[in-house]
C-alpha cells in the first residue's frame, strides 16, 4: 500500500511548525496504516533531507557540527538528542557504517528531530516543501514496494 | 606532595606541540615512576583552560557549541572523542554537578585532547604558556593538598 494523502499532509503539517494541525492530522491517521505508510514517508524524507544537506560538499566535520548545533539549541533539553546516534544517522543515510544496533524507537525520534532541524535550516517556501514533500513520498512509495 | 619541575617540562612540550620532545619526557616520567602527579596537573591544566575560555561565565549551547567544534578540529587528524563524555569534563570543570569518571582511560584520553586544542586555540607565545603552566601547577599542588588532607 502506497503512502497515502493523509500521511503525507501530517508529516508536512509538522515540518512546517504548524503544531495544532499536525496533532490534529496525527490523530485522525489510521494507526496500521501508519505504521507501514508513515514510517516509510519519514525515513525517505529524513533520507531526502540529508541527501539534499550533506551528500555533495558535506563532511564528517559538517556532521558533527550540525548535531551541534541543534543539541545546543536544545538548551537544557540538549541530552534528549545522544550526539553519537544522530551522527550515525546521518552517515548511515550518506552510506557510511550501520544502525542495525540501535532500537527502533531510538531511530524514530531521533530522526524526527533531525529532520525537523534540517527542513527548518533550508527556509522552504509553502512551493518548496510541496516539492519536498513529492520527493519524499515518491521515495517512501519505493521503500514499501 | 607537589608537582615536579620534570611533570611541568613534559606537560609544557606536549602542549607546545613539540612531540619529539614530549614523548622522551614522558617516557622518562614512566619508566621511573615518576607519574604521580602528573594526572593532577593534566587535569589541572584542563579546568584552567576551560574556565579561562569560558571567563566570565558560561551556557550549555556554549559548551556543546565548542566540544563540537573541537571534535570536528580533531576528526581531521583521525582522532575521535566521545561527545558527551568531552561535555561533562567541561561542565564539570566549570563548576557543574556532573559525573566525569575522570578514572576510566578514555575520559582522560578526551581530557588531554581537549587541553590541548584549547591551547592551540588560545595561541600562547612562551612567556604565556609559561604562565598557564605556572597557573596549572599551583592549582594541581592545592588539589593534591586537599586529597592529602581527605586522607
Amino acid at each position: 500500500m502506497p503512502v497515502t494523502d493523509e500521511q503525507v499532509a501530517t508529516l508536512r503539517a509538522h515540518l512546517a511548525g504548524d503544531v495544532e494541525e499536525y496533532q490534529r492530522r496525527w490523530g485522525r491517521l489510521d494507526r496500521n496504516a501508519a505504521r507501514t505508510g508513515y514510517m516509510a514517508l519519514l525515513a525517505a524524507a529524513f533520507f531526502e533531507a540529508v541527501d539534499r544537506r550533506f551528500a555533495q560538499s558535506g563532511t564528517a566535520a559538517d556532521v558533527i557540527e550540525f548535531v551541534g548545533a541543534l543539541r545546543a539549541r536544545l538548551d537544557e533539553d540538549a541530552d534528549e538528542v545522544d550526539p553519537v546516534v544522530a551522527e550515525r544517522l546521518i552517515r548511515d543515510a550518506l552510506g557510511d557504517g550501520s544502525i542495525d544496533d540501535l532500537d527502533e524507537d531510538t531511530i524514530i525520534s531521533t530522526k524526527v528531530l533531525l529532520l525537523t532541524a534540517l527542513i527548518s535550516d533550508e527556509k522552504l517556501g509553502d512551493a518548496e516543501l510541496d516539492e519536498f514533500m513529492a520527493t519524499a513520498r515518491s521515495l517512501g512509495d519505493r521503500l514499501m514496494s | 606532595m607537589t608537582v615536579t619541575d620534570e611533570q611541568v617540562a613534559a606537560l609544557r612540550a606536549f602542549l607546545a606541540s613539540e612531540p619529539d620532545e614530549a614523548e622522551p619526557l614522558t617516557g622518562q616520567l614512566v619508566e621511573a615512576d615518576r607519574l604521580v602527579g602528573y594526572g593532577e596537573l593534566v587535569h589541572a591544566a584542563f579546568v584552567t583552560a576551560v574556565r579561562r575560555r569560558f571567563s566570565p561565565s558560561w551556557s550549555i549551547p556554549e559548551v556543546i557549541g565548542l566540544v563540537a567544534t573541537v571534535r570536528a578540529q580533531l576528526l581531521d587528524d583521525g582522532i575521535h572523542i566521545d561527545p558527551r563524555t568531552s561535555e561533562s569534563l567541561m561542565r564539570h570543570a566549570l563548576g557543574d554537578a556532573v559525573a566525569t569518571e575522570l578514572e576510566k582511560p578514555a575520559t582522560a584520553r578526551a581530557q588531554v585532547l581537549l587541553l590541548g586544542e584549547l591551547i592551540v586555540d588560545e595561541g600562547l607565545d612562551d612567556a604565556g604558556l609559561d604562565e598557564f603552566l605556572a597557573q596549572a601547577r599551583t592549582l594541581a599542588d592545592r588539589l593534591m593538598s586537599g586529597v592529602t588532607h581527605r586522607r
